[in-house]
């Protein structure tokens, strides 16, 4: 291993040597043509280095299997030992229980060092792999720390090159697949996968035709609303408004659009009141000090109340055809893509997801760590709300109208269904995921077409409620409680 | 040092009978809530020109509604006080109607006392039945209830959705003066809730059930680890609460022949009609009998509800009505969460206050030390 | 023991003890029994124009209107702020009572319970549904109480035909939806569309049916209902006139417009006996957009469609359903993912023009039956699409007569009443 050690090259001025490169470059015509020629280089000496990479692994892997042998061997050896040294005994000595336990221990102890000895042997087999292979992504980060240099920049010396070569030196096939986490994090999307190929099969079989924009309709409000939410959720909070908070504000850009004939007015009104919304739920959540949970219950009595109030002048059904179909279906995918990207970069990549994230795992270590509650809490509400916002709008510029007990007044519960099924806990914390509402939102849509397509609609409800139990019970497999939650 | 006398408390006060004054306190603080809503529907009623009760009938029809929130709210309380939210309630008791009124229906009259009886008896036990299911589920998964409530009122609500083969309003049972009339008549709803409150006494204030539930509701681990059994006490809390929405649903849809099946989580709103007697019942609890104050509690918002459906002329409709009562829920639930804030919060100011009256302000010898 | 015991019973005590003080403190005033009140109960009415139960609302009031009441607080949707007042022009005697009876579907339904308890009124006059939320209150608390609504022929409406639960009923008939199924069908084989003589989509218009008795009720299913054998329209009258839209449009008018016209062909045809031919055009699909849950009439509407003119048309059918999440236009849509050459909308108006408009974009033929669609904003707009077919049913100037004469009635009675008096 020390051999292959000191070939690696680490060193810019081992590169220069190695390489064989010309190391004069005064002006920029020269820095060009130097890193041509390195480049050049480069490329012959990757196509040796794959070949002597491969005979290395040949090598290593060979001397595993010997290593592996001479651990049987003496495991083989140790346990024969044992049994000749119980063999001599008497029968009266082999049948007392002491001996007995004696041999057993003895022999389970000789097992355990050959299984330690075993893992220690692939453990360090899988470190050598990854080594070996490193080389190649080593080289090439030699290579462009040394064009910078020559070029006069400073360079960290990652490129995508070098990341490929990174990624493919510390892939291992096997210890991928037996990874039960990866597995457990995959299995919703794996079922959402099963699920289309079944209604992709169930569809061919019954002459059903297959629209992805049905899927897309009727699936938007539910996946759009959810996405917003997850902020909420991480944080282990319930918000049981969300559906009459999306039809108040779905209710209000109508009603804009009706009087001033403005969309884009609409719009921003829309997500404007879904802002305000989410910021008064988390202001009174957090002033009042009310569990969230039975605070949103009622906020959602109150906005029922407030929607029938406002629109009590047209028996709560607002129609307003000129809105139908404004933008298609172009608009849509523009706005559930971006919203999407905006709340998975706002997620993973911001201090706010992961505030979200410590406050869903222990909110008293949060706030001993200096995290203000309520700011992040207004925040996440304040980010479903965009979304509540944007549902109303997608639902009005779709349907026309607004009207109690179509698929907004839904929206509230079906997003903690599609939030399950989509395989992030109902206790948020770490494990949350946007992709988690994103596949849970289309889920039901699916699973709803699928058995419009067998023409079984009846027993879609069933189905749905079997399928959600089963799918929470196997996202939560391992994280569950001792004593009743 | 001299020896100072140490200061006597002097008996020149009057000791009041503290057994009467607690007597009254608590009296007076359970029917302050029904007496208050009482005067407000009074008066709304006389701003709009009505009587509260335009006749005996009316008042037995409402006291027929009291109940049926009476029965509603304990079904929903039993879970809800030990944590466990359940939506599932509204599915069970439909189920628990239909499947009944499916056995029954042909074998027995709906202008019987024993059809109507074997009804009763028959929802609530298809409602303990369901119930019990909901709660093994919650048990072996594990998963909070809210979670599983809601997968369990789709399976419910889907259920119901196949045996009758379709969802919306369907006719459950043949017609039946006697089953029309019944939830009505005075003597039957005064049997139901004298029956109901005295078996739920039984079973929640004096039975080892009862104290089991009230321990693991203040703290499960030390409730476990004194050796109460939470799934004991968990079955039997959903075996309650199915039986008791079962008879909801009976009271509820007995005055008519049809009945409505929701699908897609509709009927999970049965659940949310309910939490103003929930939180005012619990408010009153500390006074009196869990199920006195509850009673009252129920009778308290339906009169209020009653006022409220009086003052049309007052431009009050259904959903200002609701509205008030939303934010009535509000202001009960931040007066029980925030009430010791504030208290602890007045105290804080009148011994700061002292302090500075006492001149024994730190902050000032500190200054002044400098 | 003992002291639970006396626990138990102080708490038995106590309820029934509060119970009385309750009704005690009430001060229970109340009115005596008035047969001279007339309860209205608008079910479905959202103040809306241009809908089915708002025109029925119209026509109750201008019964009252005529008789010299003035209605306010209507144009919402709850009932409750409906108010009545007697003007100067009033003739009715001085004890009528108009009330107004919760419409609200957060109603328990005890309201109407309560109110029949303290009025005892000579009617309950409904929009619709007046068997399934009326009826067995109505025997039960209020049993000299009248009951009057507007329905279909169903078998639990004969049934309170039978008992005297119910009394009086206007009524659509189920068979007349035929004429538009054989124009779609036409429609379909032929790629042209039937017109009416004013040159626009089929508006097929049809009076309401009148019935205040079980023998009128047997007389009058007899000639809707479907036998299987000799249906009310065959297809071998449509057959004559399909094709020619001035033949069609008078075999409409004359034959299915009202009662008279249906029974003179059912006349016609116990003595011409004739036979139906079973169309020979290759078999399409026909999709139904149903409601989610399938009321009585819409099953008699699926069981003439699916039972009698699929089969002699050679079409097969589907039910798409339309709830609270699937929208009439999203049902629409699956039926045309499903391969529907047309579509047949057995639903309500809601969203049913984003349906045609749907159906149109795809070259599939989109009919409407149970309402007949003309001259509102929705008939505007359905009646530019090319697909668009047409309706048949009720128009809203019958729904009007309906909901006037459903009241009028009544207003007669209490003042012949008043005359005897």
């Amino acid at each position: 291993m020390e051999n292959v050690l000191n070939n690696i090259i680490t060193d810019i001025d081992l590169a220069d040597a190695y390489l064989g490169a010309d190391t004069a470059c005064a002006d920029a015509v020269g820095a060009e043509n130097f890193s041509a020629k390195l480049k050049q280089l480069h490329k012959e000496k990757n196509v040796r280095l794959s070949a002597e990479i491969s005979e290395q692994l040949k090598e290593r892997k060979a001397r595993l299997k010997r290593d592996a042998e001479e651990l049987d061997a003496q495991l083989a050896s140790s346990l024969k030992a044992i049994e000749e040294k119980y063999s001599a005994l008497s029968v009266e000595e082999r049948a007392d229980k002491q001996r007995q336990k004696e041999y057993k221990d003895e022999v389970s102890g000789v097992k355990t060092v050959h299984l330690r000895s075993m893992r220690k042997l692939n453990n360090d087999y899988d470190q050598d792999v990854v080594t070996i292979k490193s080389q190649q992504a080593l080289l090439c980060q030699a290579k462009n720390k040394r064009i910078a240099q020559a070029k006069g920049r400073k360079s960290d010396g990652q490129s995508l090159a070098t990341v490929y070569y990174g990624v493919k030196a510390t892939f291992n096939p096997k210890k991928t697949l037996k990874n039960k986490n990866l597995w457990k994090s995959l299995t919703p999307l794996l079922v959402l996968v099963a699920l289309f190929v079944a209604y992709v099969i169930t569809c061919s079989i019954t002459g059903y035709n297959m629209n992805i924009d049905n899927i897309i309709i009727s699936g938007i409000y539910v996946a759009i609303v959810a996405v917003g939410a997850v902020f909420i959720y991480s944080q282990g909070a319930f918000d049981m408004s969300l559906g009459n908070a999306t039809l108040v504000c779905a209710a209000v850009g109508i009603m804009t659009y009706a009087s001033t004939g403005n969309i884009f007015l609409s719009f921003v009104l829309c997500v404007f009141l879904g802002i305000v919304l989410g910021v008064v739920n988390a202001i009174l959540a957090n002033c009042l000090r009310l569990p969230v949970m039975v605070m949103t219950l009622t906020m959602q009595s109150v906005l029922s109340a407030v929607y029938a109030n406002i629109t009590a002048d047209k028996g709560g059904y607002i129609e307003v055809t000129a809105m139908r179909g404004i933008g298609g279906m172009a608009v849509k995918w523009v706005i559930l893509i971006a919203f999407i990207v905006f709340c998975v970069v706002l997620f993973n990549y911001t201090k706010i997801g992961r505030r979200n994230k410590m406050i869903g795992a222990n909110a008293t270590c949060a706030r001993f760590s200096g995290i203000s509650l309520m700011k992040a809490g207004i925040i996440s509400f304040a980010v479903s709300g965009i979304g509540l916002g944007l549902c109303g709008f997608l639902y009005i510029t779709q349907m026309g109208s607004v009207n109690t007990g179509t698929a907004l007044t839904s929206v509230g519960l079906n997003v903690i269904i599609a939030i399950n099924l989509g395989g992030m806990p109902t206790s948020g914390g770490p494990k949350s995921r946007i992709a988690a509402a994103i596949i849970g939102g289309f889920f039901c849509t699916i699973l709803d077409e699928m058995f419009a397509a067998m023409g079984l609609d009846i027993y879609r409800y069933l189905a749905k409620g079997i399928i959600f139990l089963i799918a929470v019970c196997l996202t939560s497999l391992g994280d569950r409680p001792k004593r009743l939650a | 040092m001299n020896y100072t006398q140490p200061k006597q408390i002097t008996v020149n006060t009057r000791m009041p009978n503290r057994k009467l004054q607690r007597i009254a306190k608590n009296t007076g603080m359970t029917l302050i809530w029904p007496v208050i809503c009482l005067v407000v529907g009074f008066i709304l009623s006389a701003a709009s020109g009505k009587d509260l009760f335009q006749s005996v009938n009316n008042f037995w029809v409402f006291m027929s509604t009291v109940l049926t929130t009476f029965v509603a709210m304990w079904a929903l309380n039993t879970n809800l006080n030990s944590g466990r939210m359940d939506f599932s309630l509204g599915a069970t008791g439909i189920l628990a109607a239909l499947l009944s009124s499916k056995v029954l229906g042909g074998v027995v009259s709906f202008n019987t006392m024993t059809g109507v009886a074997s009804f009763f008896l028959l929802t609530v036990l298809f409602g303990m039945i369901i119930g019990l299911i909901g709660g093994i589920v919650y048990i072996l998964t594990r998963l909070p209830a809210i979670v599983t409530s809601l997968g369990m009122c789709l399976v419910f609500e889907g259920i119901a959705a196949v045996v009758e083969g379709k969802s919306g309003q369907i006719q459950y049972r043949p017609s039946g003066m006697l089953a029309a009339k019944f939830t009505s008549q005075p003597v039957n709803i005064i049997l139901i809730l004298v029956i109901i409150i005295f078996l739920m006494s039984l079973i929640i204030c004096y039975s080892r059930f009862g104290y089991n539930k009230n321990a693991l509701v203040y703290n499960q681990k030390i409730a476990c680890d004194t050796g109460i059994k939470e799934i004991t006490s968990c079955i039997v809390c959903y075996l309650l609460a199915g039986g008791l929405i079962g008879l909801y649903e009976v009271l509820q849809d007995l005055s008519s022949t049809y009945m409505t099946i929701n699908v897609d989580l509709g009927s999970a709103s049965t659940v949310f009609r309910n939490f103003l007697p929930i939180f005012i019942g619990s408010m009153m609890m500390r006074y009196s009998n869990q199920l006195i104050s509850s009673f009252f509690a129920c009778l308290a918002t339906t009169l209020l509800t009653r006022g409220l459906d009086n003052a049309g002329a007052l431009g009050i409709t259904s959903p200002i009505s609701s509205l008030i009562t939303s934010i009535m829920i509000l202001g009960v639930l931040t007066y029980m969460v925030d009430k010791q804030a504030f208290i602890n919060w007045v105290k804080m100011r009148r011994y700061v206050w002292k302090q500075k009256r006492l001149g024994l302000d730190k902050n000032k010898v500190k200054k002044e030390k400098r | 023991m003992k002291g639970l015991k006396a626990k138990l019973a102080a708490l038995a005590v106590g309820t029934a003890v509060s119970a009385t003080a309750v009704a005690g403190l009430a001060g229970c005033g109340g009115s005596t029994a008035n047969s001279n009140t007339l309860f209205l109960y608008p079910i479905n009415y959202y103040g809306i124009e241009g809908k089915a139960f708002t025109s029925r609302w119209d026509g109750m009031k201008k019964a009252l209107e005529e008789a010299g009441w003035k209605i306010t607080g209507d144009g919402q949707k709850d009932s409750l702020q409906f108010k009545a007042t007697r003007t100067a022009d009033c003739t009715m005697p001085e004890d009528t009572q108009i009330v107004f009876v919760n419409n609200q579907t957060w109603d328990t339904n005890l309201a109407l319970t309560d109110k029949l308890l303290e009025y005892q009124p000579l009617a309950v006059i409904s929009t619709c549904n007046g068997v399934e939320f009326c009826s067995e209150r109505i025997a039960a608390n209020s049993p000299d109480t009248q009951n009057v609504t507007y329905a279909s022929f169903t078998s639990n409406y004969k049934t309170a035909f039978e008992n005297g639960t119910l009394n009086y009923m206007a009524s659509k008939y189920t068979s007349g939806l035929a004429p538009i199924v054989g124009a779609m069908y036409h429609a379909v084989t032929t790629g042209n569309r039937m017109l009416g003589t004013d040159g626009k989509a089929l508006h097929c218009s049809q009076d309401y049916w009148t019935i205040d008795s079980y023998e009128k009720y047997c007389e009058m299913e007899a000639y809707d209902i479907y036998t299987g054998d000799m249906p009310t329209i065959m297809k071998a009258d449509l057959d004559a006139v399909l094709g020619d839209n001035a033949k069609f449009e008078e075999f409409i008018n004359t034959y299915t417009k009202t009662f008279e016209g249906v029974k003179s062909l059912v006349d016609k045809h116990n003595a011409e006996k004739p036979k139906d031919t079973v169309a020979t055009t290759e078999k399409f699909k026909v999709g139904l957009l149903v409601p989610n849950s399938i009321n009585d009439s819409v099953q008699l509407y699926i069981n003439l469609v699916e039972g009698y003119l699929a089969k002699v048309y050679n079409f097969e059918t589907q039910k798409y359903s339309v709830s609270g999440t699937v929208s009439q236009d999203a049902a629409a849509r699956q039926a045309i993912a499903g391969n529907c050459k047309a579509l047949i909308s057995m639903q309500d108006d809601t969203d049913r023009a984003a349906a045609c408009s749907v159906a149109d974009k795809s070259g599939v033929w989109f009919s409407v039956i149970g309402t007949c669609i003309y001259g509102t904003e929705e008939w505007n707009e359905m009646s530019s699409y090319d697909h668009y077919v047409g309706s048949i049913g009720t128009s809203l100037d019958s729904e009007v007569k309906a909901g006037y004469d459903m009241v009028k009635k009544y207003i007669d009675i209490i003042n012949e009443r008043g005359a005897q008096n």
